[in-house]
């Protein structure tokens, strides 16, 4: 009995002490030193998160040494709630990593301090790409809020040894038509490359973070859209929409993709694409750098495919050949007290040279204009592409209810996906206008609440 | 009249017995899987799990280099495994494995040298490939999966070692005898660059590191030449210092051939064979030959020119030959030359070393490296804690857990003892309360408790949000009413008599409780307080929304290795294990009470 | 019956003092932690709440009963036709999963109330899956479901052959079972050991008259087994019911790795409250969802009250 007693009040007393140990430790470290401390929240945009941004900041400590940076990351599944509920509440970082369709709404709930000044200072708009800098403010209001910090832009890869094979080339995918007719052709060659059986095309199903901007293209380019252009109204529900849609559907329900596919993320695409298994995938300028990195840092240079493939634009819809484009943007809390010290940080960050060192690590493209300029964005000429694509890329509309809306479509277009599995007699426009009638009514009612 | 069984009783009631025991079994093998299966697929390559491989799939064997002398062809590859061959017969001989990352041979007249980035540096006897003598390698504390490039080189009397790693700028120098660490070479190279590879020369040790080649006299121990190669070089490393004479210097890298002007230190020619890495090479009259996954490159050292790039001989060789379907490889190129008299060596990547003669255009003889050994790849356990902070998020958990366990039985003994023991006023009521609070979704209390912290932070300015008080407070709440439910179970097991007795003995209350119900009560208390860990450990929603990066348990973390920008399955099933682990054995340690504590409500009231 | 006597009556001491001393902090924690967050949760439900007015929290704009208007009946919002599902998903979870794990858990007690050697090694490596946490279980399957290189395919197609091509199970309506196997998987064990040590209280005197009788084992376990463990499964029954409706972990964790959203076939109703309450910020209508859960289980838990006092009197 007392030996029970004993033990329990040693280990008490042990995980008090463990505990006020390490409370009075931090708190001793914020008064003792005149350093300031910069915390700084971002999500995993390459393989190594922390120490990459770190690397990056080297350059940033040599001329602040007094400023400290205390960098966390987070993951993309956890973090909307995250910062949503650090907006709230007070425990929030000083600088904030946020997706490029999240500044608006975050931004509407007052959260984000005025960066207007600051970046008026380092040039305004015409430091940072057009297509991009419409992401730092709430769409129609003049206060900037967020950052661009890198762009993540979409394009083809394909395989040039499935190509060469199959005569095709390069501008027999540039239309819709002729992409459909090359992958109907690479179909039915039943190619047999390297052991490996090779489908047409690979497209990442519904657990994916990128269930909307896998379409979005495709709606766009078929003259559709998500909203209307005053972004008041849904436009879901129109025939150009349904058109797109019915188009990137058919490429699945012509049997171009494998099923197992749709059960599959962007991540788990790649590595197929890298293991030979498709002849074309659309993906970030990331997988660029995966498949031009060795694998001992992590990428994929090794591979079969890594010397054989190219990369084009999306193809030419109807109405257009945008491509995707989000990103991520750097804001800071209204509750930040260290205001200075964290645009310092940012404005390091959106100077050329960090620019080009973070997209080297994180394969995304810059924000920055001048960063362009670098060598590094035209030597290969497959990186070139995207610095083309950046030109035509498409955002969603910065509005505050976009935050909203967009789970609201990655749920309809999920379930989408499971439709489409389990159709036996294809998925055709009926369907698909019953899925958009279902998903503008949800989006309007957003819209409605959020007049 | 007795009816003739088919059976005896004894068999009938035999194969019952057995099949009893065989349903048991499947039972038992389908319920534990799953944990097994956890632990299998920890210890798996990421790219086997992505790909569906169910086992554990042989190391690639791609031929490194070749080494001949009158006794043996001698063939490396980068498993770490050295075979050799009887030059006449083209038989297997002798074959020595030393499992490895990264590995690099060296040799010199009786030994040879293989180095590697985890397991260290072994001695092998050149006749008999026996390994005479093994160390660990210098440097510890790494995420073995980044390390690059390994290289040894062997001089009269040392050895020198160095591994390509930001971060890491020494080569070490070990004696050749006995590989005992020597001393090490500190290199000024800045703080974020590192060695690529290091080659050794007549006495001169050459350093490519990611910017500048470096040279180093061994004899004065002192640097002699460092020179920028700036933009024009592809940071790869030196593969071969090929000649210096007249001021000139020819550096083979894993992207061409580099002319450096001594005089100048600069960069004047460069020739490179296309985008793919260089491998293996050797001089022959006054020609370089380079293999490279496209094929043999034929350069003439004088004139700097290629005379020849031979990639349709090596695709011819290809195609005719076989290989072996279950390698497990994307490739099957080139890898290596070797001049073998008036003939060519060639290595492939699915281990495959062909005879050709210069000029044919088939090779005459094939044959096949042994099989590869099987990955078992214990270095994700090394590796998950530097992928992502694990080693935090359990820390974290283990603070929240155990604190919440203490601070819920305190509560919970005395709330307990105190319903079963005193009818006192509202107990009725206490008890339903104590149920009905099991009722309520948790996800009801998350906004206001939210709301309520950082009202509490207005207020008085202490953050609760993402500390670990505020989730230890949450917790305990939560977990206090069913303690309650279990303990006041067990504590009516107490029989009232021995606490009469202690009355009789002028014990007050209080006293009663402390020094005769308590004691009784540990095992209920112990079940109860690790059923409380077990479900502290496992809480996901409230840890989601009221911790922040510093204070996140595993579930939260745990999600960090699959994502949008890496898909580690192995990393994340390794962390699944040690998630489950320390449960796991603190359960079987004690699980005599846990079952005794929880049971007792179900055995008597 | 003991086993019967759930409450425990032996109180003995009328001196109050002591107890509510002993009773006291677990009182103040409970009206603080349980108590005036519940209320608030309530009175949340009757208001707007989303992104815009949650920094005013209670001072948000009242909407009274629009909230549940939405919910339970406006035709035109989109939370009622995704609620529809995760109801219909919740009831057959819950069902399937508590019939599973009280079925499994008595099959396996049964066979380890019989004597043999290494009983109660057996007895523990059963009890493992229940030592695994919620977040790995919920991990571990969503891996190995995995259509092409999940080993259960590969096991049952590739191996055994039991089926002619592989399945989806983490797309489609098989989610339903993606998460009932491993839930019951999970917790199974727990009501096996409860039912265990219920068994090993019933007297083998009563198997012996029934014997007597000319009763077989079938319906002798009908007869004795089973009515006299009633007590015990009926509270397995209770809390496989609370916790099943308010399951939240196996799901988040088997599917949060990509949009986060289970599919039609997969979604219950706490990922449902959580998406409405976090993804969408619309904490009124989250609020309301909860409290008509509330409500419902209430009902339940009243409905399963009943039959446990019949029970308890019948015995």
């Amino acid at each position: 009995m007392n030996k029970w007693i004993r033990y329990g009040i040693l280990a008490l007393s042990l995980m008090t002490f463990l505990v006020f140990s390490g409370c009075s430790k931090a708190s001793k470290e914020g008064a003792s030193s005149k350093t300031t401390e910069v915390t700084l929240w971002v999500m995993p945009n390459s393989l190594e998160p922390v120490n990459d941004l770190e690397k990056v900041l080297e350059g940033f400590h040599k001329t602040h040494p007094n400023i400290k940076i205390k960098i966390t990351s987070l993951d993309w599944g956890a973090a909307w709630v995250r910062i949503t509920t650090a907006a709230v509440s007070g425990d929030a970082p000083d600088i904030v990593q946020l997706g490029t369709t999240w500044v608006a709404a975050i931004s509407s709930m007052g959260a984000l301090s005025d960066l207007t000044t600051q970046v008026n200072k380092i040039g305004g708009a015409s430091h940072f790409l057009p297509s991009i800098w419409k992401t730092s403010s709430i769409e129609g209001s003049n206060k900037i809020t967020a950052i661009p910090w890198f762009v993540d832009a979409r394009a083809m890869y394909y395989r040039t040894d499935v190509f060469n094979k199959l005569g095709l080339t390069k501008s027999d995918i540039s239309t819709w038509a002729g992409f459909q007719a090359a992958l109907d052709k690479i179909n039915k060659a039943n190619l047999m490359i390297d052991g490996k059986k090779v489908a047409p095309l690979g497209i990442p199903g519904k657990n994916d973070w990128n269930v909307v901007h896998n379409l979005a293209p495709w709606i766009w380019n078929a003259g559709g859209d998500f909203l209307s252009a005053d972004y008041k109204k849904s436009s879901l529900n129109t025939p150009e929409t349904a058109q797109g849609l019915a188009y990137y559907i058919s490429l699945v329900t012509k049997g171009y993709v494998t099923r197992a596919c749709l059960e599959k993320n962007t991540a788990q695409i790649e590595n197929d694409f890298n293991n030979g298994t498709f002849a074309v995938i659309f993906d970030g300028s990331n997988e660029l750098r995966g498949l031009t990195t060795s694998p001992e840092q992590g990428g994929a240079e090794d591979t079969y495919v890594a010397k054989r493939f190219d990369i084009a634009p999306y193809p030419q819809g109807p109405k257009g050949k945008s491509t995707f484009m989000g990103g991520s943007n750097l804001a800071i809390f209204k509750g930040s007290k260290n205001k200075e010290a964290a645009w310092e940080v940012i404005k390091y960050l959106t100077s050329k040279e960090p620019q080009v060192e973070y997209c080297k690590r994180s394969g995304f493209m810059p924000s920055v204009v001048e960063a362009f300029d670098d060598p590094y964005f035209s030597e290969d000429s497959r990186r070139a592409i995207y610095k083309e694509a950046v030109k035509d890329g498409r955002a969603y509309p910065s509005v505050p209810s976009w935050g909203l809306i967009e789970p609201i479509l990655a749920r309809r277009f999920g379930i989408m996906w499971d439709y489409v599995l389990e159709a036996k007699d294809g998925f055709g426009l009926t369907e698909i206008n019953k899925l958009l009638g279902l998903a503008d009514k949800e989006v309007v009612s957003i819209l409605e609440k959020n007049k | 009249m007795i009816q003739k069984r088919w059976l005896t009783y004894y068999q009938a009631e035999r194969i019952k017995k057995l099949g009893f025991i065989a349903f048991m079994l499947v039972l038992l093998v389908i319920n534990c899987f799953p944990i097994f299966w956890m632990a299998f697929s920890s210890l798996k390559n990421n790219n086997d799990i992505l790909s569906g491989n169910v086992g554990f799939s042989r190391v690639q064997k791609d031929v490194y280099s070749f080494f001949t002398d009158k006794n043996g062809i001698y063939v490396f590859s980068i498993d770490g495994s050295i075979s050799k061959y009887d030059p006449n017969t083209k038989k297997l001989l002798a074959n020595a494995t030393v499992k490895g990352q990264n590995v690099n041979y060296a040799k010199d007249s009786s030994f040879f040298y293989l180095a590697n980035s985890n397991t260290g540096i072994a001695k092998i006897d050149r006749n008999s490939l026996k390994v005479i003598k093994k160390i660990p390698p210098p440097v510890k504390g790494f995420d073995t999966n980044k390390f690059g490039n390994v290289s040894i080189e062997a001089s009269d009397n040392n050895l020198y070692y160095s591994v390509e790693m930001a971060g890491i700028r020494n080569v070490y120098v070990y004696g050749k005898k006995d590989l005992k660490l020597k001393r090490i070479i500190q290199l000024p190279i800045n703080e974020e660059g590192m060695i690529r590879s290091i080659f050794l020369k007549e006495g001169q040790l050459f350093i490519g590191t990611d910017t500048s080649l470096l040279q180093l006299d061994l004899s004065k121990d002192k640097i002699v030449r460092q020179i920028d190669l700036g933009k024009d070089y592809y940071p790869s490393g030196i593969e071969k210092v090929v000649s210096i004479e007249d001021n000139t210097l020819q550096m083979l890298t894993q992207y061409g051939l580099f002319v450096i002007d001594l005089s100048s230190q600069k960069v004047t020619q460069k020739l490179t064979f296309g985008m793919n890495r260089f491998d293996d090479g050797f001089v022959k009259d006054g020609n370089l030959w380079v293999a490279n996954p496209d094929g043999i490159t034929i350069i003439d050292v004088k004139k700097n020119k290629i005379i020849s790039q031979q990639g349709g001989l090596i695709r011819e060789l290809k195609d005719g030959i076989k290989i072996d379907p279950h390698a497990g490889y994307t490739s099957n190129e080139v890898s290596s030359v070797a001049l073998y008299g008036n003939e060519l060596l060639l290595g492939a990547s699915y281990g495959r070393v062909s005879f050709l003669r210069i000029g044919e255009k088939a090779p005459y003889l094939d044959f096949q490296l042994p099989k590869g050994y099987r990955l078992v790849k214990w270095s994700n356990y090394n590796d998950l804690w530097k992928n992502i902070d694990f080693g935090l998020y359990l820390r974290n958990s283990i603070i929240i857990s155990g604190f919440t366990m203490l601070f819920a039985m305190i509560l919970a003994t005395f709330a307990a003892y105190a319903l079963v023991r005193y009818n006192f006023k509202g107990n009725r009521e206490f008890g339903i309360a104590i149920l009905s609070t099991q009722m309520i979704p948790q996800i009801m209390y998350l906004i206001p408790l939210f709301i309520m912290f950082k009202w509490v932070t207005d207020v008085t300015g202490v953050q609760i949000k993402g500390t670990f008080t505020g989730l230890i407070f949450i917790y305990t709440a939560f977990f206090v009413p069913f303690s309650i439910w279990i303990l006041r179970s067990f504590f009516a097991t107490i029989p009232v008599e021995l606490e009469e007795s202690a009355r009789i003995d002028g014990c007050n209350g209080f006293q009663v409780f402390w020094k005769v119900s308590l004691p009784l009560a540990v095992p209920g208390i112990i079940a109860t307080g690790i059923y409380v860990f077990l479900s502290a450990w496992d809480e996901l929603m409230f840890a989601w929304v009221l911790t922040n990066g510093q204070t996140m348990t595993i579930p939260i973390g745990i999600r960090l290795f699959v994502g949008n920008f890496q898909n580690r399955y192995d990393l994340m099933m390794a962390a699944a294990t040690v998630a489950t682990v320390p449960v796991l054995v603190l359960f079987f340690l004690l699980q005599k009470h846990i079952v005794k504590g929880l049971t007792a409500g179900a055995v008597k009231g | 019956m003991a086993i019967a006597n759930q409450r425990p009556r032996n109180y003995y001491y009328k001196k109050y003092r002591i107890a509510y001393a002993f009773i006291a902090p677990t009182l103040i924690g409970m009206i603080v932690m349980h108590f005036i967050p519940i209320l608030q949760g309530i009175y949340m439900s009757f208001l707007s709440l989303n992104n815009y007015t949650l920094s005013q929290y209670l001072g948000a704009p009242m909407v009274w009963f629009q909230n549940y208007y939405d919910v339970l009946l406006n035709p035109s919002s989109p939370i009622r036709i995704g609620l529809l599902q995760s109801v219909r998903n919740t009831i057959i979870y819950t069902v399937l999963v508590t019939t599973g794990q009280i079925g499994l858990g008595m099959i396996v007690a049964l066979m380890l109330n019989l004597e043999f050697p290494g009983r109660s090694f057996v007895r523990t490596l059963f009890l493992f899956s229940w030592i695994v946490p919620t977040y790995v279980t919920g991990i571990l399957w969503g891996f190995m479901w995995q259509q092409s290189i999940g080993i259960i395919n590969i096991i049952l197609v590739d191996w055994l052959h039991l089926l002619p091509t592989k399945p989806f199970w983490l797309v489609g309506p098989n989610t339903i079972w993606a998460i009932i196997v491993p839930t019951i998987w999970r917790y199974w064990p727990m009501s096996m050991i409860m039912l265990l040590a219920g068994l090993q209280n019933i007297s083998a005197e009563l198997y012996d008259a029934v014997k007597i009788d000319g009763a077989n084992r079938w319906t002798s376990f009908w007869k004795i087994t089973w009515p006299l463990l009633r007590p015990v499964w009926m509270i397995q029954v209770l809390f496989g019911m609370i916790y099943n409706v308010y399951s939240f972990n196996i799901v988040i964790m088997m599917f949060g790795n990509g949009a986060g959203f289970p599919g039609e076939w997969g979604d219950l109703m706490m990922t449902n409250i959580f998406r409405n309450s976090f993804m969408r910020w619309d904490f009124g209508v989250g609020a309301a969802t909860s409290v008509i859960l509330l409500m419902f289980m209430i009902m339940a838990v009243n409905i399963w009250f009943r039959f446990y006092k019949k029970a308890e009197e019948s015995v």
